[in-house]
């Protein structure tokens, strides 16, 4: 599977302010994919420091 | 064969009709019937079983369907053609469940280790495989969907960066190495 495989991505963030910087890496792994995407500004992940989180959902045909 | 098996203890109003040993895997726990054909998820057995139960007086097993390695299929369901099984962790064949007993006591996240800190390497294979069963004796893989359990941006020995940029290298490089190889760097998904 690829980056095109992936149909669902959603993300967490703890700090709005870190979105601008996450689109940016996720843009350059995705490139020209657009999967549907869901992102949150959480006030905390699992453990303090942990700034992101994703989880993907990717399909492939056999 | 019926007048082998025991009397029930406390079945009423029922009959046993057939038996089948399930093909030599007696484990069965889920179970769907489509087109005249038993599907069934194995516990200790891995994998599943396709039984012909057209004439419910001679059942018998026509095909098994090995799982990945240490990945069981114990819950599977049918919809139409479709076959759906789900893999998951074989928690008997885990060493933390050496002792069976160890599967029903504390935090089940930190006895797998599915808690821990660390994105170390899985060795069961996650995720839905899709089969074709409009022939229903010979089931064909015909797709998978293959789900992260969340991908915290963290590498492979532990370490996390502490700036977003570094955080989200290392989130999506997990994502796409997932894609690439597969649970067990084969490939394989499910």
């Amino acid at each position: 599977m690829a980056a095109a495989d992936i149909v669902k991505v959603t993300q967490y963030l703890t700090r709005a302010e870190d979105i601008q910087g996450y689109a940016a890496v996720r843009a350059r792994f995705l490139g020209d994919n657009r999967p549907a995407s869901t992102l949150l500004v959480i006030p905390q992940l699992v453990w303090p420091e942990i700034l992101v989180e994703v989880e993907i959902v990717a399909a492939k045909a056999l | 064969m019926t007048a082998e098996l025991p009397k029930p203890d406390y079945a009423r109003n029922m009959r046993i009709l057939g038996h089948c040993d399930q093909g030599g895997r007696p484990d069965g726990v889920q179970i769907m019937v489509h087109r005249g054909h038993a599907y069934v998820g194995h516990m200790f057995s891995k994998g599943f079983s396709v039984i012909d139960v057209r004439n419910a007086k001679h059942p018998r097993a026509v095909n098994y369907l090995a799982a990945p390695p240490n990945t069981w299929n114990i819950h599977l369901q049918t919809h139409d053609d479709l076959l759906l099984v789900v893999n998951a962790k074989d928690m008997f064949a885990a060493a933390e469940f050496a002792d069976e007993k160890a599967y029903y006591k504390g935090q089940l996240g930190n006895v797998v280790g599915t808690a821990e800190r660390t994105s170390a390497a899985r060795d069961w294979t996650a995720g839905l495989a899709v089969y074709d069963i409009s022939k229903p004796a010979t089931p064909q893989r015909i797709g998978c969907w293959l789900m992260t359990s969340g991908t915290p941006g963290l590498s492979a020995a532990g370490g996390l960066p502490n700036d977003i940029a570094g955080q989200a290298e290392l989130a999506w490089q997990n994502v796409m190495n997932l894609l690439a190889k597969g649970r067990h760097g084969c490939g394989r998904y499910c």
